[in-house]
């Protein structure tokens, strides 16, 4: 196939593409909100850490990893493509 | 008996990783530089969320990491979390547009991003090849054989020098024949191995100590502060962004981008990046630790890295010994032959683009794969004869400004891929300027205010790029349009 040919749309679509560039915006809007979120707790446990309620380390271990697998699921794996519109990206020409 | 296992299954590695490399040879139809260094972006979704995966945790990440963590209880942890929190917005949204300039325009090394959208050659190519990708990559190769090195001496009995020589002779082979193809066949199968060799200590342990609940409960009676956080908030919040936002443009994780063959295969490159730091530096260390504080509760703060190699030698038998120390190999040697194929191509394109600049010097497609091949092998001996001298101070200064020095690159792309009024004025100027300051903060007036020293580097480059733009007159029209930000 001649990608070629391609050229103009993938430049429309990957990089002058109004949908994507409103998308990128919010992802970036949600990693700020969560990321300050996030310093705010991190702050919060070293300034005090909670040793009575987090009497044993289970608590701990299951907050954590319930966090960072929530996140890596919603906000990479799905967040992801959608912030990169890969649902439609398999529908492309060029991807045929 | 229980050496010669651990022998013979670490021996099986190695054939697999040179048999890998010898297919991907077969598999390359014409050998181009675009080829052999970025396999011409026809990598696979699966195997770049492999390789990602492999080559972003190095044998820091399977040693050190679990070190920090015994040391540093829950700080450590938070530290790591940083990663999950900060790097995915740059992973998508600069890296997809890394990926498509890198296919349409053929780039191959970091700095052929830059070189283009800056219209400046050889002060870009210096800056951005010889020192960031270079100079602070080639102490890390060092360190991965080392840790190789010391791993097999470890469990086999041989010398370090030997050990670190057979490490060296392997990766020649596969890394000179099978180019980014053969380092992304083995990855897959190293970032396996890595992945289940962290998930089979902490299995081991849960065992060893009947139970997770049990192992919680031991570690809590041998040491009741195991978890809680043993460092300031400030340093937490600052090393965890330098980490967090460097990592997406780690120069070996940027040319993952350029090798990418759709967008898919290139968001995976942060979706495997993504689960090594959800599992192999978050998750796993909460249990790892309680182990580790089980075994040893006094282990030496600074040999503390040591500790998971140490215990698997002592508390498992002989073929979860191998499995783990093939994980060990795995995660340095995956790390070592992205940054090998780097350097190699830096040298092999950055350093000779300067001089075809400045002679008649003709060189043909194969001519720089062939190249290439030499210099794998000239950087690998030179960092065998690095790994048997002390480290001295410039070797001390590559390793600590490493990181640090990988964050300079994230205003320069951001402005180069959004900012018109960015240039190649203001990229240098801001380039130098965070150098010098990242070089002041972290050996001069270490971390002012108790702030990572990278976060200073990543606002003085931003403030020399922004003023050195904006005194200076923009790059031309033509590349403006190019990058989209012209009409």
């Amino acid at each position: 196939m001649n990608n070629n040919k391609y050229e103009k749309e993938k430049f429309e679509y990957y990089i002058d593409n109004r949908e994507r560039k409103k998308r990128e915006k919010i992802y970036v809007l949600i990693t700020i909100i969560i990321g300050i979120a996030f310093e705010l707790l991190v702050y919060a446990m070293h300034v005090n850490f909670p040793s009575g309620m987090i009497a044993g380390i289970p608590v701990f271990a299951v907050a954590v990893w319930t966090l960072i697998l929530a996140h890596y699921i919603l906000f990479l794996i799905l967040g992801g493509a959608w912030v990169l519109l890969l649902k439609d990206d398999d529908l492309k020409d060029w991807n045929k | 008996m229980r050496s010669t296992t651990i022998i013979t299954l670490v021996l099986l590695y190695f054939v697999v990783c040179i048999g890998l490399s010898i297919y991907a040879k077969i598999k390359t139809k014409k050998e181009t530089k675009a080829d052999f260094f970025v396999a011409s972006g026809t990598i696979g979704s699966v195997i770049l969320f492999l390789t990602a995966l492999a080559t972003a945790f190095s044998a820091f990440a399977f040693m050190g990491q679990m070190g920090m963590v015994y040391n540093y209880g829950s700080s450590a942890i938070w530290n790591f979390f940083h990663y999950a929190i900060f790097s995915y917005p740059l992973f998508f949204i600069v890296g997809s547009k890394l990926w498509y300039y890198g296919t349409k325009y053929g780039y191959v090394t970091p700095a052929d991003f830059l070189v283009h959208r800056y219209e400046c050659r050889t002060p870009i190519r210096l800056i951005v090849g010889l020192i960031i990708c270079v100079y602070f990559s080639i102490f890390y190769i060092v360190i991965q054989v080392k840790g190789c090195g010391w791993a097999l001496q470890e469990t086999t009995g041989i010398s370090s020098s030997l050990a670190m020589f057979i490490i060296i002779i392997l990766m020649a082979i596969y890394v000179a024949l099978g180019g980014m193809r053969g380092v992304a066949y083995a990855d897959v199968m190293q970032a396996l191995i890595l992945v289940f060799g962290v998930l089979i200590v902490a299995f081991a342990m849960i065992i060893n100590e009947g139970g997770l609940t049990n192992l919680f409960a031991k570690a809590l009676e041998v040491d009741p502060t195991v978890i809680q956080p043993k460092q300031k908030a400030r340093e937490i919040i600052s090393g965890g962004l330098v980490m967090a936002l460097s990592m997406p443009l780690w120069p070996m994780i940027w040319t993952k981008y350029y090798s990418a063959k759709n967008l898919k295969a290139a968001y995976n490159v942060a979706t495997g990046c993504g689960l090594g730091t959800v599992l192999v530096t978050v998750s796993l260390p909460i249990i790892i630790v309680c182990g580790l504080k089980i075994a040893y509760p006094n282990w030496p703060a600074g040999k503390a890295d040591v500790l998971i190699i140490r215990y698997v030698l002592d508390h498992t038998s002989a073929v979860i010994a191998a499995f783990v120390v093939a994980g060990l190999l795995s995660a340095a040697m995956s790390t070592a032959g992205a940054l090998l194929l780097l350097v190699s191509s830096v040298f092999s394109i950055d350093i000779v683009e300067i001089i075809r600049e400045n002679t008649k010097l003709q060189l043909k497609d194969h001519h720089f794969v062939l190249l290439g091949r030499i210099f794998i092998v000239v950087i690998l001996l030179v960092s065998f004869w690095l790994s048997l001298i002390p480290m001295g101070q410039l070797v001390k200064i590559g390793i600590q400004l490493a990181y640090p020095g990988y964050l300079l690159a994230v205003p320069v792309v951001y402005a180069g891929l959004w900012w018109k009024r960015a240039n190649k004025y203001g990229a240098v100027t801001g380039l130098i300027l965070g150098l010098i300051v990242l070089y002041i903060t972290m050996f001069v007036v270490k971390n002012p205010f108790g702030i990572a020293a990278g976060i200073w580097g990543l606002a003085v480059c931003t403030i020399g790029l922004v003023i050195g733009s904006m005194v200076t007159k923009p790059s031309s029209d033509n590349v403006l349009r190019e990058f989209g930000l012209l009409k």
